[in-house]
């Protein structure tokens, strides 16, 4: 997993909202640890864990008192070490301050021994490796390209200061464990008996430990440390006090190089508690926000830079009309946070476009970057009268998203993009698998008479008199069950029919076909069709739900498109979809 | 053949390279999205993100562009600035490489990784640790970007993907993914969970597919007056395309292997008449002397002929050098005719370009979508353009440019003009002579009014002129276009570049194997014909056929047919054994037949052996009832030899029937009309139920 | 070593309490265990408890307890014979304030001195230490003369069995079973410190070696480690760590171990070239380990040992569980027959620790008769003074400080400060509850240790609050987090699954709960904003990672996300009380309609 940004963590490690946790932890490793520890953090845990691990650091660079015991510590994330042969690596390595080198072969730590020894083979190895770290055998590690001086120099340390260091080894998603190596879930916790060493494990997940922990208590309990909610106060406060320090130069970004000038602090501190206010019923993540955040900003703040600019510009005309020290008079205009009123109409601009952010960027159906690009404004948003600012800021939002997509490329690859017998399958698979397959004659019965009739009978059937009345549950549409698979043979049939009703006209003549339909027969039977439909499968718009490559078996598919895009596709063909489907939606 | 796989060549060339054109865009873009994912970082993003790039409807030719782009781009750039570029590697990952986590990470790392030599020991990293490529990372000195090509993106197993993309922070990797599905609905979106995506940052690149490219391919392939292909595609070829494009897949390779099927008995022609000799006189000894020249030498004599007699030239060619001659002018007079229907069209099309961005609606009176169905750049219209059904609209366009302002005439007149002259071969600017040199004079006359026409509100004297202008701007443009626009077919043995309305092939390209076998099984004497009629070998089953003309009896069917007969009255499990029943009782049936019909007839020479061993189960129907048309012949002869069969003879004729009876069920059972279950014994199951009678 | 030398303070701490021992009320019977499941039925060694005398061993132990006093010359002398006085003079004082502390109430000062707030962390740390190496000796020696609660008896026949395979050189067997938390492991530790001799110890757990072949590999590693420090002048510092009393278990055995670690990590190299002959063969295991069938020869071997060898096994029934049980097979059968066999190979015990109290019975009856049979049983704390006695001397470990005067003060305070707490019913009552769910020693340290990570320079002292606070997040912690802090789209979600469930749906598609919120929007313009899909999809992810929604199926991959079948593990008053809290006047109303 990724870890935070700088600002974030420098904001994290000072709010007070996580005092407790850090301190806590401090307190707890510093002294006498217990064995176990769980940190339980639904909301946040990326956020602790970067807390988790900044204490850590802190705690490890502290260089130890007499009393207490000097802290090495491993970070190990459950997601990474899906085997356990890099779990060892990983938190052996970090526990010994060793970095592979890929000079020498990338070796791992290998003891202070003469010859290399292994200690990821299995988890007894695992326990050596810890307590040979623990022995203080490590500084051999630190510098091991001469085996030799290291050992040494671990038996001076052994006789000098006290070899007493507290070894924690935390594992963040600890859920994943269950899943990835369930089998070292025991031995983990229970590592410091294992391994006679003062060794603390430090499970993080936003999991509870309940969930985790494999039956008939066969690990001990750990101590628990919740990590409280943060209410929407303190995630203001967060945010805003994690303010980005200005880009380096370097960095050839789309936003104003002085978007997060020191200078426009408070403004960001008003802007996040609107987003806050206008986000938080929807989402509490800080980080989420933060990403919002940091996709609206640059745009929020290119009104006043460009004012700014305007006014050094006549400044700058100005002294050049007057004689010489110019640039002396630059100076006091360093740019100054906007006026009240400044910040009333940005705010009150840019409001609607919160909530915009956050239906494309929360889901991520766009990101920060691609939105910061589109949703920039109108260049002097400020200077235009404040009648026409809205529709200049959505026309320009406009104008930006249609350069992009030029830019991008055509876009008319759609759905809409598929050729038209492909469009016919999905929309006979999408009946397929939401119709009965007892339905069928009713709803494709040749001929409009039955058809009519149909739709005599279908008023008073598929509805069942009062939901909730009658005791038994209420029937919920195919649609919102999910589709159900159908047999191949069936979606040909269907798609006969549709072919029939809604295609035959525009097919290119064919004389030799006399018979009525049996131009339709011999289309459903083309080569091509099927490989539409293989095709349709591979691009996950026709789920195959039988295995592909049992040939005497009929394979069995599934309608990967939901109901509005089924709409859409017949609409397109030109099918009266709600004719056909059999629960009227 | 030669001159057809050159003709193909030339094709196959100016289709690749328009691909490649248009694909140019899409790679640019890849590659600058790939080369510059970690350059421009939005500041203040609260964690990294990991660049992803999916890639729409990819094809290989676009994915090795792409690979050869990003490896390009990096060399260019190193030339270009001083600045230490990172050069990009990349890795290739396939679904069936990337079944686990740990597979996948392998596959990636050692893939990075093993590009140098490496003395990893027992105690080194595993080969599927991430931290393996860190190290091997850092190691780098040129900090290079790491792309990563998922191919077939939807065939990954999405938890493994998952699990992969959560855990790779510090290194800058770029992952490409190859999409099949179209953007919309978005595959990532609706497979992955949120969780995921946060972590990503998807850039979508959407490479140009569908009608357009194919569209683009035909006209700048056939219609575009600087490209001159050997072969002209006929309006039936045409209309099959476009229509299979619309209907069932439009991707060029497709569309390539349709181009393909332009083959021609006499497209030998179509280069030079040299038949690939050095001299003429080789060529004439060529076609005099090699028998199967003569054939083709006579069908030539024929269609000259009958071009000749349509325009009332009386001189028949009576050498073969004459012949040859008249082969090249007819070529020359076809190429020009092609050319000049092609630059009109374009003439048009700038017109109507013109025109309707003058006044879009103006122009079609219809409107909306019947409008741009016929409007000049549609994909239907190339086939119109040869059918000549285009001159309504063109005579629609050139009433509109009739009507046009002053201005958008001179652009108008402007774009003619640079058209024209920049035109790239010779031939065609000659023969475009007039035209240029009537653009240019109304060129000349253009300007002066332009400048009035603009200086101030016009004077309704300028006007007039302007209109007068306009009027007879549009006046040419018809007539040069309808003098241009003509039938391919009129000029002589134009079907030799050209394929005329005949239809396309379809079949191969598109065939029903289902239904044809089906309908070979019920109907097999129509297949025996269509078979000898193109292998021509009538002379071989024709004995047996000619009464049979109409609908034939059950009995005169092979064996096979018998049985499927049988097969289709039977119900969905069919015992094998009330089966072999009724086919015995029609075999019985056509015993007596032919023993009556042997009684008339002389027996024919006894062929038995050779017979049986002539049919082969597994060739196409047509074969196998060629061999078995014989047999029953002849084994009424020998029936016929002696009036009453004995024991022996009823033990054989038994046998027999059981032997041919398994050898139908067994050709039935290959070609899959039957499926064996284990539940029930001697049963087997049908596999096709509504058969057409 | 300076873990020897924090020890042993607390161990004059130990004696001068014992010699001024308060005479608790005697002929208290033994309760027998409330039926917690955890605990063996019945003790069976309960009869013979009153019989049993102060034990020798514990005799000597306590001779040699005194003798280390002058041992270690270092600076922390000061503080060591510092805390000593800080003991005895808290002790006493406690006490009688026990039956005062009504009037002492008023006597604590609201907030701390500034210059007593270094104390306090000094507190803090000295009660963490306390807890993590429980002062549980005083406790049996306080409560001790009336009868020896269940776990001393239990520590009398480990130790003199040791004893007997240790001094005496005989093989024997025995099982240890308790429930866990009853300090099994810490008494094993203890008993194997206590031994007159430092035998070769190998300690293996059915947690980690889950088969025979680690297991035997984790054999041979540690017989290498330790056969190998055997003949160094490691001899020395293992007489004087004995002598050093007895520090608790664990971190003696780190200090030994490290000793043990670090020679053997250096001794490698000599073993290679020379080597004596008989750890040689043992040794080669670690660097190559030949084949399991060869190994399993090296138990057959382990008598022959110079030393005698005691072998722990934690989690005994795991091991039963293995291929055959082999591993236990040769194990028992050795110490027998080195019981019946030639004195002339050194002694070994194989010390089974489970908390199954029916591990006997899954043993095979090859395995079983091998077996002798003995099984000694361990209880938790069986009285709830026990803990509050605990509590007490926990929350009074004497803490040092540099100036005598700041420690003076700050001792007047805190001792004031603990009784007032301990003395609160409601404080004993909390603890009662505790104490009648689970009698697990764990819980107990959790809570004191979250109960004194809560003290503050603001609220130095333990309150009942803080308590309460400490139980309810380390007994039970929350299994969801409060829904009304959820998102909004969330509760919809929530809401829209409780009406599916009244329409007598328990397993739900997204698609459902999704159709419903739409529903529920178009009629009423309850909503804020709209997030059309996106955001409500995300609250069902969100759901989900909560395991508030719970799959209800196996994961597919031909059945799309939405259509994932889920049922809620919330039932619907947690979700009515979460709208109340969230009081959305519209929430509620489409909680209630229908």
């Amino acid at each position: 997993m990724s870890d935070i940004a700088p600002g974030l963590q420098t904001a994290l490690a000072d709010s007070p909202h996580y005092e407790f946790v850090s301190n806590h932890l401090s307190l707890l490793l510093s002294s006498y640890p217990p064995p176990f520890i769980f940190i339980h953090d639904p909301e946040t845990v990326r956020l602790t864990a970067s807390l988790v691990q900044s204490t850590l650091h802190g705690l490890a660079s502290k260089s130890p008192t007499s009393g207490e015991s000097q802290i090495k510590y491993a970070c190990v994330n459950a997601v990474a070490c899906f085997s356990p042969r890099i779990l060892y690596d990983t938190a052996l390595n970090a526990l010994a301050g060793w970095t592979p080198d890929w000079r020498d072969g990338a070796t791992n730590w290998h003891g202070s021994g003469a010859e290399a020894r292994r200690y990821n083979e299995n988890f007894d190895a695992f326990v050596h490796g810890i307590q040979t770290i623990a022995a203080g055998a490590d500084n051999a590690g630190e510098n091991a390209q001469t085996n030799g001086a290291g050992k040494g120099k671990g038996k001076a340390k052994e006789q000098g200061a006290p070899p007493n260091r507290r070894l924690v080894l935390v594992v963040e998603r600890a859920e994943r464990l269950k899943d990835n190596l369930p089998e070292l879930v025991v031995p983990l916790t229970r590592l410091g008996e294992l391994s006679q060493v003062d060794i603390t494990t430090l499970f993080l997940s936003e999991v509870q430990w309940q969930d985790i922990r494999l039956p008939l208590r066969a690990s001990p309990e750990p101590y628990y440390i919740d990590v409280p909610f943060l209410i929407k106060q303190d995630t203001q406060e967060l945010l805003a006090s994690a303010y980005p320090s200005p880009p380096a130069e370097s960095s050839t970004s789309a936003v104003d190089v002085d978007a997060y000038h020191p200078a426009l602090k408070p403004l960001y501190t008003h802007f996040i508690a609107t987003l806050c206010s206008t986000c938080s019923p929807f989402t509490h993540d800080p980080i989420e926000l933060a990403y919002i955040a940091a996709a609206r900003w640059p745009g929020f703040i290119q009104p006043v830079l460009d004012a700014h600019r305007g006014l050094l510009k006549e400044e700058e005309i100005a002294s050049s009309a007057e004689d010489g020290d110019a640039d002396g008079k630059h100076e006091p205009h360093e740019l100054q946070p906007p006026t009240e009123d400044t910040r009333l109409r940005l705010i009150r601009l840019f409001t609607p476009s919160f909530t915009a952010a956050l239906e494309s960027l929360y889901p991520r159906l766009s990101n920060a970057m691609d939105w910061a690009r589109v949703h920039a404004p109108p260049v002097d948003l400020l200077l235009m009268p404040p009648g026409h600012a809205p529709e200049a800021l959505a026309a320009q939002v406009v104008t930006n998203a249609a350069s992009l997509n030029t830019q991008h490329g055509p876009t008319e690859a759609g759905i809409e993009a598929l050729p038209r017998m492909a469009k016919f399958v999905l929309v006979a698979a999408f009946l397929a698998s939401t119709n009965p397959a007892r339905s069928d004659l009713r709803m494709f019965g040749r001929g409009l008479d039955e058809r009519s009739k149909r739709r005599k009978r279908k008023v008073g059937t598929p509805r069942k008199p009062k939901p909730g009345t009658t005791g038994t549950a209420v029937k919920i549409p195919q649609r919102l069950l999910g589709p159900t698979t159908f047999p191949l043979d069936r979606l040909i049939a269907i798609l006969g029919v549709l072919l029939e009703e809604n295609d035959a006209d525009t097919r290119p003549a064919a004389p030799q076909y006399t018979v009525s339909g049996e131009y339709t027969e011999m289309e459903i039977a083309r080569v091509a069709l099927h490989a539409n439909i293989v095709e349709l499968a591979s691009m996950r718009l026709l789920v195959r739900t039988s295995p592909p490559d049992s040939l005497d078996r009929v394979p069995m598919f599934k309608c990967g498109i939901g109901y509005e895009l089924a709409i859409k596709l017949a609409k397109s063909l030109g099918i009266i979809l709600n004719d056909l489907v059999y629960e009227v939606v | 053949m030669r001159a057809y796989n050159a003709a193909w060549q030339k094709c196959l060339n100016r289709v690749r390279s328009i691909l490649k054109a248009l694909n140019a865009s899409v790679v640019e873009n890849v590659v600058q999205q790939v080369s510059g994912a970690y350059d421009d970082v939005l500041p203040g993003l609260p964690y990294p993100e990991l660049p992803v790039v999916p890639l729409y409807g990819t094809s290989f030719a676009l994915l090795d562009d792409i690979m050869h782009g990003i490896a390009n781009s990096q060399s260019a750039k190193n030339d270009a600035d001083g600045t230490p570029s990172h050069p990009t590697l990349q890795v290739h990952l396939y679904p069936p490489e990337c079944s686990s986590v740990t597979n996948m990470m392998r596959a990636l790392v050692t893939g990075f990784v093993d590009r140098e030599c490496d003395k990893r020991k027992a105690t080194s990293l595993a080969s599927f640790d991430v931290n393996l490529l860190r190290a091997w990372y850092t190691a780098q000195d040129s900090q290079p970007r790491l792309a990563v090509f998922l191919h077939e993106f939807e065939k990954f197993d999405k938890g493994v993907v998952q699990d992969v993309f959560m855990h790779i922070p510090y290194l800058p990797l770029v992952f490409v993914l190859g999409m099949a599905s179209p953007p919309t609905p978005p595959y990532l979106h609706s497979a992955y969970p949120r969780s995921t995506l946060a972590l990503l940052r998807v850039q979508q690149v959407l490479a140009p597919t569908g009608v357009t490219t194919i569209k683009e391919i035909l006209t700048r392939t056939f219609y575009d007056a600087n490209f001159e292909p050997d072969i002209m595609l006929g309006p039936g070829a045409l209309e099959y395309i476009v229509d299979f494009a619309n209907r069932h897949s439009a991707s060029p390779d497709t569309l390539l292997t349709m181009l393909q099927h332009f083959a021609n008995p006499l497209s030998i022609f179509v280069h030079d008449n040299l038949l690939g000799q050095t001299s003429t006189h080789d060529a004439e000894r060529v076609l005099g002397s090699s028998s199967g020249f003569s054939a083709l030498s006579d069908a030539l004599h024929a269609r000259l002929l009958a071009s000749s007699s349509q325009k009332q030239t009386n001189n028949r060619p009576q050498t073969i050098t004459q012949l040859l001659g008249s082969v090249s002018t007819a070529r020359a007079a076809f190429h020009r005719t092609a050319r000049r229907m092609r630059v009109a069209f374009a003439v048009a099309r700038i017109a109507e370009r013109v025109a309707s961005d003058e006044s879009p609606n103006a122009l079609f009176s219809g409107g909306g979508a019947e409008a741009r169905a016929n409007r000049l750049d549609g994909l239907e219209m190339l086939v119109g353009v040869q059918r000549s059904r285009a001159t309504s609209q063109v005579h629609s366009v050139c009433t509109a440019v009739r009507k046009l302002s002053a201005a958008k005439l001179y652009t108008l007149v402007q774009e003619l003009h640079t058209f024209l002259y920049g035109l790239e071969s010779a031939a065609t600017r000659r023969d475009e002579e007039d035209a240029r040199l009537w653009i240019v004079q109304t060129l000349n006359e253009c300007p002066q009014d332009m400048e009035d026409a603009q200086d101030d509100d016009a004077p309704p004297v300028q006007d007039a002129t302007a209109k007068e202008l306009a009027k007879n701007v549009g006046d040419w443009l018809e007539g040069y276009i309808q003098e241009r626009l003509v039938r391919l077919e009129e000029c002589t043995l134009w079907d030799i570049w050209h394929t005329g309305a005949s239809p396309f092939p379809s079949e191969p390209i598109n065939p029903a194997p289902r239904p044809t076998v089906i309908a070979a099984l019920l109907h097999p004497h129509d297949f025996i014909r269509a078979h000898a009629g193109l292998t021509g070998t009538a002379g071989l089953i024709s004995s047996g056929d000619e009464d049979s003309s109409g609908d034939p009896a059950l009995w005169e069917l092979p064996d096979t047919s018998i049985a499927f007969r049988r097969y289709v009255e039977a119900g969905r499990m069919v015992n094998v054994f009330d089966w072999f029943e009724s086919f015995a009782v029609v075999l019985d049936n056509q015993r007596k037949q032919l023993k009556r019909r042997a009684a008339a007839a002389a027996p024919p020479t006894p062929a038995r052996v050779n017979g049986r061993g002539k049919r082969s189960p597994v060739k196409g129907k047509g074969r196998a009832v060629n061999g078995k048309s014989k047999p029953e012949e002849h084994e009424d002869g020998e029936e016929s030899s002696d009036e009453s069969m004995d024991e022996e003879e009823e033990e054989q004729w038994k046998n027999e029937v059981q032997a041919r009876f398994i050898r139908a069920l067994h050709e039935l059972d290959y070609m899959g009309f039957v499926k064996h279950t284990g539940r029930k014994p001697d049963h087997v199951i049908r596999t096709i139920y509504d058969v057409p009678d | 070593m300076d873990s020897v030398e924090i020890r042993t303070p607390k161990h004059l701490l130990t004696t001068l309490k014992r010699s001024l021992g308060s005479p608790a009320p005697r002929g208290s019977t033994h309760i027998p265990p409330l039926g917690t499941p955890r605990l063996p039925p019945a003790a069976p060694g309960s009869p013979t408890k009153h019989a049993l005398p102060l034990p020798p061993a514990s005799a000597l132990r306590q001779r040699r307890l005194r003798t280390p006093s002058p041992e270690p010359v270092r600076p922390p002398l000061v503080s060591l014979s510092h805390t000593a006085r800080k003991a005895a003079a808290a002790s006493p004082s406690k006490r009688q304030r026990n039956q005062a502390s009504q009037r002492t109430e008023e006597g604590l000062p609201r907030d701390l001195p500034d210059h007593l707030h270094p104390l306090l962390e000094r507190q803090k740390r000295a009660i963490l230490k306390a807890l993590q190496q429980p002062p549980e000796i005083d406790e049996i020696e306080v409560y001790g003369e009336d009868y020896p609660p269940t776990n001393t008896n239990a520590y009398e026949q480990l130790s003199d069995l040791l004893m007997g395979s240790v001094v005496r050189g005989e093989g024997n067997s025995c099982l240890l079973i308790g429930p866990s938390g009853s300090g099994k492991t810490q008494m094993v530790e203890r008993a194997i410190t206590a031994l007159p001799t430092t035998p070769i110890v190998v300690r293996l757990s059915g947690y980690a070696q889950h088969n025979d072949r680690l297991a035997i590999r984790e054999i041979a590693w540690q017989l290498a480690q330790q056969t190998g420090t055997s003949f160094l002048p490691a001899e020395s510092d293992e007489e004087d760590e004995e002598d050093a009393a007895d520090p608790p278990a664990t971190v003696e055995q780190e200090a030994s171990g490290e000793t043990l670690e670090e020679e053997g990590d250096d001794d490698e190299n000599p073993f290679v070239d020379h080597a004596p002959a008989a750890p040689s063969s043992l040794v080669e295991p670690v660097i190559t380990l030949p084949p399991p069938s060869h190994l399993l020869a090296l138990i057959s071997m382990i008598p022959t040992l110079p030393r005698p060898t005691v072998i722990v096994l934690d989690g005994f029934d795991l091991f039963a569980s293995h291929a055959r049980q082999a591993l236990l097979y040769c194990l028992l059968d050795t110490a027998q027959s080195c019981r019946t066999g030639t004195g002339a190979g050194s002694g070994m015990a194989v010390v089974g620790v489970t908390a199954r109290v029916d591990t006997i019975n899954i043993l095979e009856k090859r395995v079983k008769s091998r077996f002798s049979g003995r099984m000694i049983r361990t209880a938790c704390p069986t009285k709830l003074d026990h803990w509050i006695t605990l509590a007490k001397a926990a929350l009074g470990a004497p803490c040092t400080g540099e100036n005598a005067e700041d420690v003076e003060e700050w001792a007047e305070i805190w001792n004031k400060a603990v009784p007032q707490f301990m003395e609160d019913e409601r404080v004993v009552e909390a603890l009662r509850d505790v104490y009648a769910l689970t009698r697990d020693f764990q819980i107990f340290r959790r809570i004191m240790t979250c109960l004194t990570l809560e003290l503050t320079d603001i609220s130095p002292y333990p309150t009942l609050k803080m308590l309460k606070a400490a139980i309810s997040r380390q007994r039970c912690p929350a299994r969801y987090p409060p829904l009304n802090t959820l998102p909004y789209p969330a509760i919809c979600l929530l809401i829209a699954q409780v009406h599916a469930q009244t329409s007598g749906h328990d397993v739900f598609t997204f698609e459902m709960l999704h159709d419903a919120f739409k529903n529920q929007v178009r009629t009423s313009q309850a909503a804020p904003v709209q997030i059309q899909g996106g955001g409500v999809g995300m609250a069902f992810e969100r759901l989900v990672d909560l395991r508030i929604f719970l799959p209800a199926a196996s994961p597919a991959t031909s059945v799309a996300k939405e259509f994932a079948l889920h049922r809620c593990a919330v039932d619907r008053f947690a979700v009515k009380k979460a709208v109340e809290q969230m009081g959305q006047l519209n929430l509620r109303k489409w909680l209630t309609k229908s």
